[in-house]
């Protein structure tokens, strides 16, 4: 029985690695943005911390705001914890999205984090990067002039810059807390 | 005439008051009488130098006919469009539509992630606690003049 154990151990062990390497995605991600302070901001810079990425612009009208306030509702409920997790709001929009006015946006929330911005190019790399999507809708019936349609999702890496989870637009503040503190209650 | 009738008395008197006190009962003769009425508006707050926000509300319509939202204006604002938000392909998109339906005997809510009134062109800080004036215009012509408040971006949780 104890030969017949062994392979059978060794395909579960394989199975658990296969399933982890999953779970916690690639390798860890790193990009080179702009901050709303107008400073180059890296990525790695935030190893140690729990990161929270979403896209949107500062003209959207709802799914952006209703995304901040429900992490600032995050950010409460998580109480001093919330020091070990930082957000990063990246525009899709860079052309109407300066420093300046994603500062802005942001000083109407009570939440630690970053608008961030860039080239296009810059931007459209770090979009690829997580697998979101955005598209640039011209409008000319109105004085909006274009929208930008874009994906919803919200990603959660843990300290090492890895992804561990995609919360979808609907996730309660529940579901984001908890995923916040599997991460930070990881040694490390 | 001159014979005095105490009933007759009365109901010259309440008819007298009553007719006395329509003006003040309807003042806006136009709004009154349309079966549509707009309720629970609200504004998102916009700080200096936000250009646009979104306006929220509910339409009711008691009457048989279906009316429609068809341009709005305020004096915040350049302009009022009737935007939608929907979901496609996984994307949220947010596009003008020409008109707001408010079926017969029913009513559209205006909400985060649908239907809404984006104001474009903001000519001063929205500060929660305000209230803003919001004109909506019907396809019959009827004018609607809508107090919308400012509420803080934090206040509203999905």
């Amino acid at each position: 029985m104890r030969t017949a154990r062994r392979p059978r151990r060794r395909a579960l062990a394989a199975l658990l690695l296969t399933l982890g390497l999953a779970a916690c995605g690639r390798a860890p991600h790193d990009f080179t943005l702009t901050d709303h302070h107008a400073q180059r901001f890296e990525l790695a810079s935030l190893r140690g911390t729990a990161v929270l990425v979403f896209f949107g612009y500062s003209s959207c009208p709802d799914v952006c705001p209703t995304t901040l306030s429900k992490l600032s509702a995050v950010t409460r409920r998580l109480g001093d914890a919330s020091t070990g997790v930082k957000t990063l709001y990246v525009t899709v929009d860079p052309e109407r999205d300066t420093p300046e006015v994603l500062e802005t946006d942001l000083s109407l929330f009570r939440l630690d984090a970053l608008g961030l911005t860039g080239t296009r190019e810059e931007i459209d790399a770090v979009v690829t990067q997580f697998g979101a999507a955005y598209e640039i809708v011209p409008t000319p019936e109105s004085a909006g002039e274009y929208s930008v349609s874009h994906t919803t999702d919200l990603y959660l890496l843990d300290r090492e810059g890895r992804l561990v989870r995609t919360f979808a637009y609907e996730a309660t503040v529940e579901e984001i807390v908890e995923g916040i503190q599997a991460v930070l209650a990881e040694g490390g | 005439m001159t014979r005095h009738c105490p009933a007759m008395q009365r109901a010259l008197l309440t008819v007298t008051i009553a007719l006395g006190m329509l003006p003040l009962a309807a003042p806006r003769l136009t709004a009154q009488s349309s079966p549509v009425t707009a309720k629970e508006a609200w504004v998102r707050e916009a700080p200096t130098g936000r250009k646009v926000t979104a306006v929220f509300l509910r339409l009711e319509n008691s009457g048989a006919t279906e009316r429609h939202l068809v341009r709005g204006a305020t004096e915040v604002a350049d302009t009022l469009e009737l935007h939608e938000m929907k979901r496609e392909g996984g994307m949220m998109r947010m596009s003008p539509v020409p008109r707001i339906t408010v079926p017969a005997h029913g009513e559209v809510m205006l909400r985060p992630g649908g239907l809404h009134l984006m104001l474009f062109g903001l000519r001063r800080p929205l500060v929660a606690g305000d209230t803003i004036r919001v004109s909506l215009t019907l396809d019959d012509g009827t004018r609607l003049e809508v107090p919308a408040e400012v509420r803080s971006m934090m206040g509203r949780m999905p």
